[in-house]
Parts: structure tokens; C-alpha cells; sequence
């Protein structure tokens, strides 16, 4: 269980007053759920991913996985950026990314190579092992990302709007991509995005926050059946529902 | 930058370009050169300029509208080229050069890639150093020539400090920048996966800052060269500096010409092979080299 409590940050730069991105953020991520994260932009999404796998101090408040406070990004957790042709390193070939975050792993070099070339294969990048991050496109940089956390064992996946900057048919793609991963290896999931379809999509519950400084708005549990469809999923009761009531939260607030 | 550079392109490689939307692209137009029936390559262009200006050179002395005192024509510099190549004493001079400029390249190198890079990566350090950096180097090298006399004497010793305290500065430049270059998300993701900071300095930093640095080396090379040759001039008894300047003044132009046109060769010549080893370290780099 990932537990974040009152979660505030506020900046502030050579004494102009504080800006607060967090106002109090308190929700729980179980272990093995699948919770999106939606706000209007701006609000301190990325901050508050930042500050739970603890890249990033809090003012106050705290994230405690299974009872233990994060201060520095332990081992159980992998972040995914939104921009990954800027978080692939563009020496190593995406097989060598890969092997690089293993470097602390235990295991042989041949367990760790056997565990990179299957996490690239649950991806679908077995083909392009040997490529560098700049001769892929886009979406398959992003899914060597994801095929990075995926190899380095963390059982919770952080995502920071990992689809936003791809097309919507490769969107499409990734997303039913990560759900299929994340069920099949029992990954608990913090998914943060702008789009309120993708979160509904994707996730066993929603949390909603507010404009900043951020508080959680809502939190809905969302009742569709798995795996998703792409059409029927969409065009589901239950799914246009849980939209609808997310738009009307986000546009009050 | 390479960043992005596949980004709208749903293919690979350029090598591995796929045909889009099922259309097959059509033959490339013949290029002019296919309508010249040459396939000459671009550097030729070049090398016309070159034979015509040696040419003009030729015959302006040949009628004495250059004074041919001072301006030899480049006939007779070439013989002479040839000659002092062929009984080696050349060869020997240019050989102590090349010492000496890779020996103060691989100092001063080495020392101002070191130093730039500590700034970079500590900013206190950096922060320290500024000053005294500051002071030092727009100090013109070959200002220290007297100094270094008294401590090192004439010849290798001098020629190595004056020339690894000239490229030391575009290398500690170079590094300084490229300390910078790794940006936030590199730098975060080497933190999520659990990197110490040393091992983020060694395997993130120092890599991302490589193409800055093998720039500024470059540039430190050929400081390395001309101050060398400078030093030669002013304080050592032999190297290519000191057989030129000694052509000069006995009178003797046709030497002094090839000792010069000796110097141009030296310098092009570690120039290339720097270029052929910087392509091997950025070998990763999409366009490795072209720049």
C-alpha cells in the first residue's frame, strides 16, 4: 500500500512569495491497482509524482510505502517521463539502457541480460535491442521506457503523462499496452494525465484534484470490466458515466 | 541535436526507411553532378581554388610581381619541400613538433578538461575557481615564454608548458558547458534507477558532456600546434618553429617556405586523426562527426 497524507510544496524563489502546488494531497494507492491521476494542468501532477518516489523533498506531509516513509527513490519504484527520447540515455543502445539501470541488481550479467531481453519482448521491442533511442520513434522510445521499469523489478510504476506527446493511434497502443503489462505482472500502477478519457480508461479508481494549489477533488472507483476495449470499453455506460461526472468535478472546481 | 530527431518519422533509421502510407518514393531526380557524368566528390570543388591560386602564385613570381627574394615561386618551394623531406632533416624537425604540441596537448588537454568538468559538476569548486580562472586565462601564452625559460630552460620542457597552458583554456570551456549538458530528465531517471552520484557523475554526466569536450579538443589541438611553433621561434634551439625562423633570417626563402608549408601539414594531419578517433567515441551520436 502506497499512502500518500497531506502532501503540501510550496516554492519559492529568491524571496518572492511561496507558490503552493500542493495544498494537502492525501489519497492510497493499494497494491496491484491501477490509479489515475487527472487535474487540470498545471496543478502539481508532476510535482506530486516527484515527491512521492522521492526525487523531490515535501514541505510537509509524507509518503510512506507499506508503513515506511519515502525520502529517496527506493527500489520498489520506477518513474516514466513524459518526454523519454529526453530520459533514454543516447549512448546506450536501448538494450544498453536497459542493462545500465541493473547495474546495482543482483544477478549474474546473464540473468540480467536475460531479464532486459524480456522485458524488451513484453514490449515488443525484441527486434530493435541493438538500436539507439534516436533511431526509434516516439511511441517505441516511450515503450523502451516502459520496458526500463519493467526490467528493473519495481513492483510500483509512476507515469508522468507517458502518452502525451504521441499519436493518438500509437496512444491507443501504449495504453493497451501498459494495462496488459501491469495486470500480467501484478505492477501497482500511479498514472498521471491530463486526459480525462485515458484516465477513466485505464484505472480501477480516479483521483481527481483540484486547480492549485492542488487537493483531491474526488476520488471514483471505476466499474469496468477487464481487459478494456479501446471501442467498447469507451462506448460502456459505466465509462461515459464516470467521464462525465470528472468533467462536471473538474469544471466546478 | 539528436533529440528528437526520429520524433515525427513513425519509421526507424534513415537507413531503414520505410515506404509510408504503402507508397513506394519515387526514383531520386538525376542530380547535376549525374548530368556533369562526374561523380566528383564535394571536396574537388575545393581543391580547383587550391591548383588555381598555387598556379597564380607561380606565374606573379615568375614575372617578378612578387618580389621573388621573399616570395619564391612555388616551384622552387616544392623542390625544396621535397628535398628536405628526402634527406630527412625536415622530417626530424617536424618529428620534435609533433612531440611537443602532443605532449603539451595531452597535459593541457587532459588538465582543462579535468578542471572545467570538476567546475561543472561542483559548483562550489566552480564557484571557487572562477576568479583565478578568470585571470589566467585570457593571458596570451606565449607571455609566460620568460617565466618559463627560467624554470624549464629552452626546448621540451618549455615548448610543453607554454603549449598545455594555451589549450588547456578552450578545453576547460568546452567542459565547463558540457558538465551542463545532461538534462533534468537524465539526471532524475539515474536517480529513480538508484544510481549513486558518483556513478551519475562517471556514467551520465561525463558522457552527455563528450561531444562539447572532443569540441573544445580540437580546438586545443590546433592552439597546441601554433603555440608550440610560436615557442620554437622564440626559445628553442630546433622543431619546425625555430628551422623556420632560422630559414628567414640566413635568407634563404625557399627553406623557410617549406618549413611553413611543414607546419600546415602537421597541423592537418593531427587535426584528421583527432577527427577519425572523436568518430569512434561518438559513434553513438546520430551524424557522428559532422560536426
Amino acid at each position: 500500500m502506497l499512502t500518500i497524507e497531506g502532501l503540501t510544496k510550496s516554492y519559492s524563489q529568491n524571496g518572492s512569495p511561496a507558490t503552493c502546488a500542493l495544498g494537502g494531497v492525501s489519497f492510497s494507492v493499494p497494491k496491484g491497482a491501477f490509479v489515475s491521476l487527472v487535474g487540470p494542468s498545471g496543478c502539481g501532477k508532476s510535482t506530486l509524482l516527484q515527491c512521492v518516489c522521492g526525487l523531490m523533498r515535501p514541505t510537509a506531509g509524507r509518503v510512506t510505502l507499506a508503513g515506511r516513509e519515502i525520502s529517496a527513490p527506493p527500489p520498489e519504484m520506477a518513474l516514466i517521463f513524459q518526454n523519454a527520447a529526453a530520459s533514454l540515455f543516447p549512448w546506450f543502445t536501448i538494450l544498453g539502457n536497459i542493462r545500465f539501470v541493473l547495474r546495482r541488481a543482483p544477478g549474474s550479467k546473464a540473468q540480467k541480460l536475460e531479464t532486459a531481453r524480456s522485458a524488451l519482448a513484453a514490449v515488443g521491442l525484441a527486434d530493435f535491442a541493438e538500436h539507439y533511442p534516436w533511431q526509434l520513434s516516439g511511441g517505441m522510445q516511450q515503450r523502451a521506457a516502459l520496458a526500463r521499469g519493467l526490467a528493473y523489478g519495481a513492483e510500483i510504476l509512476l507515469l508522468d503523462e507517458p502518452f502525451a506527446s504521441v499519436d493518438a493511434q500509437t496512444r491507443e497502443d501504449l495504453e493497451d499496452l501498459l494495462a496488459g503489462v501491469a495486470r500480467q505482472q501484478g505492477k501497482t500502477v500511479l498514472f498521471v494525465t491530463h486526459d480525462i478519457d485515458e484516465a477513466v480508461y485505464l484505472a480501477d479508481t480516479v483521483v481527481a484534484l483540484t486547480p492549485p494549489p492542488a487537493k483531491v477533488a474526488a476520488i471514483l472507483p471505476i466499474d469496468l470490466p477487464h481487459p478494456r476495449d479501446q471501442i467498447a470499453s469507451r462506448e460502456d455506460r459505466r465509462f461515459l458515466d464516470a467521464r462525465k461526472a470528472i468533467h462536471a468535478l473538474l469544471r466546478r472546481v | 541535436m539528436y533529440k528528437g530527431k526520429a520524433k515525427n518519422q513513425e519509421g526507424l533509421c534513415p537507413s531503414r526507411t520505410l515506404p509510408t502510407g504503402g507508397m513506394i518514393p519515387p526514383d531520386p531526380p538525376p542530380s547535376i553532378e549525374g548530368v556533369r557524368g562526374g561523380s566528383s566528390p564535394p571536396a574537388a570543388g575545393g581543391l580547383f581554388l587550391l591548383i588555381f591560386l598555387l598556379i597564380l602564385w607561380e606565374a606573379l613570381s615568375r614575372l617578378a610581381l612578387l618580389p621573388p627574394d621573399a616570395v619564391p615561386p612555388v616551384s622552387v618551394i616544392g623542390e625544396e619541400l621535397w628535398g628536405l623531406i628526402i634527406s630527412g632533416e625536415l622530417v626530424g624537425q617536424a618529428g620534435l613538433t609533433i612531440g611537443r604540441a602532443l605532449a603539451g596537448f595531452g597535459v593541457g588537454g587532459v588538465g582543462g578538461v579535468a578542471l572545467g568538468f570538476a567546475c561543472g559538476v561542483f559548483p562550489g569548486f566552480g564557484r571557487a575557481m572562477r576568479m583565478t580562472v578568470e585571470f589566467l586565462r585570457p593571458m596570451p601564452s606565449v607571455a609566460l615564454i620568460p617565466i618559463g625559460i627560467l624554470f624549464l630552460g629552452l626546448g621540451f620542457g618549455l615548448c610543453v608548458a607554454v603549449a598545455g597552458f594555451a589549450c588547456a583554456w578552450p578545453a576547460y570551456v568546452a567542459a565547463v558547458a558540457g558538465a551542463a549538458t545532461a538534462g533534468p530528465e537524465l539526471r532524475d531517471t539515474a536517480r529513480v534507477y538508484g544510481l549513486r552520484r558518483w556513478e551519475s557523475i562517471v556514467f551520465v554526466l561525463a558522457p552527455a558532456a563528450l561531444p562539447q569536450i572532443m569540441a573544445g579538443l580540437r580546438t586545443g589541438l590546433a592552439v597546441a600546434v601554433a603555440v608550440v611553433v610560436t615557442t620554437e621561434m622564440a626559445a628553442a634551439p630546433n622543431g619546425l618553429g625555430s628551422f623556420i625562423l632560422e630559414a628567414s633570417m640566413a635568407g634563404r626563402p625557399g627553406r623557410m617556405y617549406a618549413g611553413i608549408v611543414a607546419v600546415g601539414l602537421v597541423g592537418a594531419g593531427l587535426n584528421a586523426v583527432f577527427v577519425a578517433l572523436r568518430r569512434r567515441a561518438l559513434a553513438w551520436m546520430p551524424e557522428a562527426g559532422q560536426r
